[in-house]
């Protein structure tokens, strides 16, 4: 049986909007559950970095919500998570966490990272590569899976681009500052679902008038994100959010493209989708 | 020539993002650059003296290997200077 941590989450306010749980603080308390899990059964996030000289950069990651918790629900919630070694060479840590409330499992996560190696230097500089074999020692036989974690983000834009009706278009800017970042100055992950809820915000206030449907964005609560991150984003860059609002039946679903504002051609550096 | 500094190297150079440096090949305005922030030599560059694999090197957006270092660089060139990925 693979190896879990269980503990008891005291809960806030800020962690909430009216109708559930806010998507950058499940994304905040997956992370912590992540530490813990590695802290608890193979070593601690500090010790993975400077004596190992192993650090993990996240790539994929969803978010479900499944039972209805809002703040006025609980003083607290159960946080389960359990983390194995995914692809045929140690190429992936998977951490699945699930976050459970008086009506059952309110969100469940599941973030796929890739190990890196790190140089040594102060920028904790690092290149991708399997997982180091005295650390792959220390999950158990059933804490290791063969076949790769798969990012569902291609498949759902290419869903909406051919099944859907794209509602509504916007561009949004902004800039990493230091409290969007980790310790490197490098953006921390869950903060690019900040970004990109604030750019539906944004659309939303911009098209609700003219696009009443897309107002439910705002009323309703989110059923899922997914999210693949491609590069970093690091301190000062100005990053631009190019979002579409598409329907798709009775749902509604946003697409976030995060990228460098002076740098079109260079690709996305995350994208993230979001569905009502 | 103007060395672009990114992100996660700024607190290297006293948080300066474009930084003029002179010399006649993009290895030397690099040794200039960290000649001048000392610290940021030890990020930037290996025991050897040679940039980290784990930094990517650019002159006017193309991007440079370690043998490529030598290229003539001139006043109005531009060097970036890109840490790809770091691991917290």
């Amino acid at each position: 049986m693979p190896r879990s941590s269980t503990y008891e989450a005291v809960l806030d306010a800020s962690l909430f909007t009216p109708a559930q749980l806010q998507p950058t603080a499940v994304g905040r308390l997956a992370f912590q559950a992540g530490t813990r899990w590695m802290r608890d059964h193979v070593c601690s996030h500090r010790t993975l970095v400077h004596e190992h000289r192993v650090g993990f950069v996240l790539w994929s990651w969803q978010l479900e919500y499944v039972h209805p918790l809002r703040f006025p629900d609980a003083d607290d919630a159960v946080v389960e998570v359990t983390a194995r070694i995914r692809g045929p060479r140690a190429s992936q840590l998977e951490v699945e966490m699930t976050l459970e409330g008086p009506a059952g499992v309110a969100v469940r996560t599941r973030a796929a990272s890739v190990p890196l190696r790190l140089s040594g230097d102060e920028a904790l500089s690092g290149v991708p590569r399997p997982l180091p074999d005295a650390l792959v020692a220390a999950f158990h036989d059933d804490e290791i899976e063969r076949t790769a974690h798969r990012s569902q983000v291609r498949a759902l834009r290419a869903g909406f681009e051919r099944d859907g009706e794209q509602l509504a278009a916007a561009v949004s800017e902004f800039r990493v500052h230091r409290h969007h970042c980790e310790v490197a100055d490098q953006w921390y992950w869950a903060e690019t679902l900040g970004f990109a809820a604030g750019a539906r915000e944004e659309l939303v206030l911009k098209y609700g008038k003219a696009v009443p449907g897309l107002r439910r964005a705002q009323a309703e609560p989110i059923r899922r994100v997914d999210v693949t991150w491609l590069r970093a984003g690091q301190l000062w860059d100005l990053l631009q959010v190019r979002t579409t609002a598409h329907r798709l039946g009775e749902g509604l679903a946003f697409v976030h493209e995060l990228g460098l504002a002076d740098d079109e051609d260079g690709g996305p550096y995350a994208v993230v989708v979001e569905r009502i | 020539m103007i060395v672009k500094v990114r992100g996660v190297l700024l607190r290297f150079t006293d948080y300066e993002n474009e930084i003029e440096v002179g010399g006649n090949t993009v290895r030397a305005g690099l040794a200039a650059l960290t000649e001048r922030y000392p610290n940021l030599g030890k990020v930037l560059l290996d025991r050897t003296g040679e940039v980290r694999p784990t930094h990517l090197i650019a002159l006017n957006g193309e991007r440079l290997t370690r043998s490529e270092l030598d290229r003539e660089a001139t006043d109005d060139d531009r060097v970036d200077i890109v840490t790809a990925v770091s691991g917290g």
